[in-house]
């Protein structure tokens, strides 16, 4: 083979082949679609109706329609609530990628052997009742806590510090449950990351920092975007923790929804902030499939 | 300045108790194309990463451009790998693939695209600048592996097995383009591969590895032609061994007893009469013929089979239940199995090796 025509081969385009995708009848799929009817569609529908209708007297349903719970949400108070529930998300999520990632990483370059061991490290206690661990941080933290007892007795303080009912007690609250979801995902990402890729990295000059802004965080965003999604969007419903953890001071919007539900015994209205949630969420998720390219936003949910 | 550009004295690595390069030393020349050739889990790569920067060794040094180089990390070293993997970057376009150790330097933006382009020109892939990796051909991607290295100007190319993944015939035409690329740019390349007609092909040298141990550095041909041990003789090529004791050394040459012939072998000094030792003869010295043909170094056997294996045609024979193999090009005599024939070889076309 002379060079010339060498280069021509090399040169042509490839062509990508297109395997014909084999698709089997459509009612194999019923299962599945029986399943999202029942627990998905049915749910979400009559949440979406009793949006729309009137408190009754004792807290029943008044059959009339109305876009009256919707305006009653964008009243200053339950926009302020929704506002700082989306800044607690915020931050749950910021914390728990901030710990989260140098953990996963971590586990990730961790010999073989231990990995698991740290991994069930993480997902043990989350076979115990969240409610069950909230409690335990309340004894840790309260004025009377272990944490205050401890440091008053080696005289480090001579006032107990006020760690519970506040914001900061919230926090740490929110980011000790989600901080698996956001483990889980960083994990798989940095764990599938192929070691050769920062060989590479350093082999060309990159020092050990440059290689992680330039090759592992890029490479891993996939899995920082869907532990953030795991964090943000359940922390937007998480009520008890704000219940237990923060007193009656933080009202954030799982609350709100929580109260309206049990407490108000207005269903209407709570139906339309859950309403008004998922449309968040829904536009939330769009926003980073737009961002990222579709394929890779699929992928994540 | 020394004229070798790498340097590698009495470098040990172990991993636990695997020891995996055993006191090896090698000095590589400026511009030399040197292969590291062995079976898997020879120490080949090892000793490759080692020079890369890696892996550090437990033992030795490395000297590289007349300087050490232990515990220096990859990059601050002016060597560059081309990898087995290839290791583009996927998030990166070609283009910003080969820019990459560039940037890493802080080479001026301007410089970086002239150098890119000129890189890209070299592997004929310029017009796949603005390409993904995951868009890209296997041969493709192994054009743009090399391109990402050699546009750093490295003092020394460090190659692991980077023709691998790729088939029969595209492997042959880029070891030639390697060839010519070595040769045009002036680079110092380390190849490693397990495939000796690749190294036979590419190399100046070719270091022969086993278990972590240097068996042997030599031009191709020396390689070929007089291995150092039957390890070497075994891997390199076909070769048919036989063991025998030497008899006598004359003034001119040794003899050799082999299956109770005296057969006549390249002078030995430094073998002494009743030492055990292997005679190496490949299959291509060897001539068959169905009568004895008074030759020095014949051997009588019987004929087995001839398997057509298309340039040549390989007949077995067998001799004290041990198959010899012999190529034949020419007009072939028929044979039937069990038959007697002699097979004969110009006694200095064999190699005598100890036990």
């Amino acid at each position: 083979m002379n060079n010339q025509t060498v280069n021509q081969t090399i040169k042509q385009p490839m062509k990508p082949v297109k395997q014909p995708v084999k698709t089997g009848p459509i009612w194999t799929l019923s299962p599945v679609i029986l399943w999202l009817i029942a627990f998905l569609v049915i749910p979400l529908f009559l949440v979406l109706i009793v949006s729309f209708m009137l408190r009754g007297l004792y807290g029943g349903l008044e059959y009339t329609f109305t876009l009256e719970n919707y305006v009653r949400f964008f009243d200053p108070l339950y926009l302020k609530i929704l506002w700082a529930s989306l800044v607690i998300a915020f931050i749950t999520t910021l914390l728990c990628l901030i710990f989260g990632y140098p953990f996963a990483y971590i586990v990730a370059r961790s010999p073989k052997k231990y990995r698991n061991i740290l991994l069930m490290m993480i997902i043990v206690p989350f076979w115990t009742n969240s409610l069950v661990r909230t409690y335990a941080w309340i004894m840790l933290l309260r004025t009377e806590g272990v944490i205050n007892t401890f440091l008053l007795k080696i005289g480090l303080i001579s006032e107990p510090l006020t760690m519970m009912y506040n914001e900061t007690a919230v926090l740490i609250g929110l980011t000790y449950t989600l901080f698996p979801f956001m483990v889980l995902p960083l994990y798989a990402s940095i764990e599938k990351l192929d070691k050769s890729y920062l060989e590479a990295a350093s082999d060309l000059g990159a020092k050990p920092w440059q290689a992680f802004l330039k090759v592992t965080l890029p490479l891993t965003t996939p899995g920082i975007i869907a532990g953030s999604l795991l964090v943000f969007i359940p922390t937007l419903g998480l009520f008890f923790i704000p219940d237990l953890m923060g007193g009656s001071k933080t009202m954030l919007i799982g609350n709100l929804i929580k109260n309206q539900f049990l407490t108000a015994r207005d269903w209407p209205f709570g139906s339309a902030a859950s309403i008004i949630l998922i449309i968040l969420t829904l536009v939330l998720i769009g926003l980073y499939v737009r961002v990222t390219g579709s394929k890779k936003g699929t992928e994540v949910i | 300045m020394s004229n070798h550009m790498v340097q590698l004295n009495d470098v040990s690595k172990r991993f636990g108790d695997f020891v995996a390069v055993d006191n090896v030393n090698i000095n590589i020349k400026r511009g030399e194309f040197l292969t590291l050739l062995g079976p898997s889990g020879c120490g080949k790569t090892t000793t490759l990463r080692m020079i890369a920067g890696f892996e550090q060794p437990n033992e030795g040094e490395i000297i590289i451009n007349g300087q050490h180089v232990e515990g220096v990390p990859p990059y601050e070293r002016d060597v560059n790998t081309v990898f087995q993997s290839y290791a583009l970057f996927p998030h990166m376009n070609v283009a910003d693939n080969v820019a990459f150790g560039l940037k890493m330097k802080k080479v001026p933006k301007n410089e970086i695209e002239q150098r890119v382009h000129d890189a890209l020109k070299m592997v004929q892939l310029q017009d796949y600048a603005n390409r993904k990796p995951d868009q890209l051909s296997g041969g493709q991607k192994q054009r743009i592996a090399i391109a990402r290295a050699i546009v750093n100007n490295p003092k020394v190319l460090l190659l692991d097995e980077p023709l691998g993944a790729l088939d029969l015939k595209l492997r042959k035409q880029m070891q030639l383009e390697l060839k010519h690329l070595q040769q045009q740019l002036g680079i110092t390349f380390i190849y490693v591969t397990h495939d000796q007609e690749e190294a036979l092909t590419m190399s100046d040298r070719i270091a022969v590895m086993n278990k972590g141990v240097i068996e042997q550095i030599g031009t191709p041909d020396e390689i070929y032609e007089r291995p150092a041990s039957r390890f070497v003789a075994d891997f390199i090529g076909e070769t048919n061994l036989f063991e025998g004791v030497i008899l006598e050394t004359t003034d001119h040459s040794s003899y050799v007893e082999i299956s109770g012939c005296k057969i006549p072998v390249p002078k030995q000094e430094d073998c002494r009469v009743q030492d055990r030792v292997y005679l190496a003869v490949r299959p291509e010295r060897i001539r068959i013929s169905v009568q004895p043909g008074n030759h020095e170094a014949e051997l009588k056997g019987k004929f087995v089979e001839r398997v057509y294996v298309g340039s040549v045609t390989k007949t077995i024979i067998s001799i004290n239940d041990q198959s010899v193999v012999i190529s034949e090009y020419d007009e072939m005599v028929d044979m039937s199995p069990g038959q007697d024939v002699y097979i004969s070889w110009q006694p200095e076309k064999a190699v005598v090796m100890k036990g």
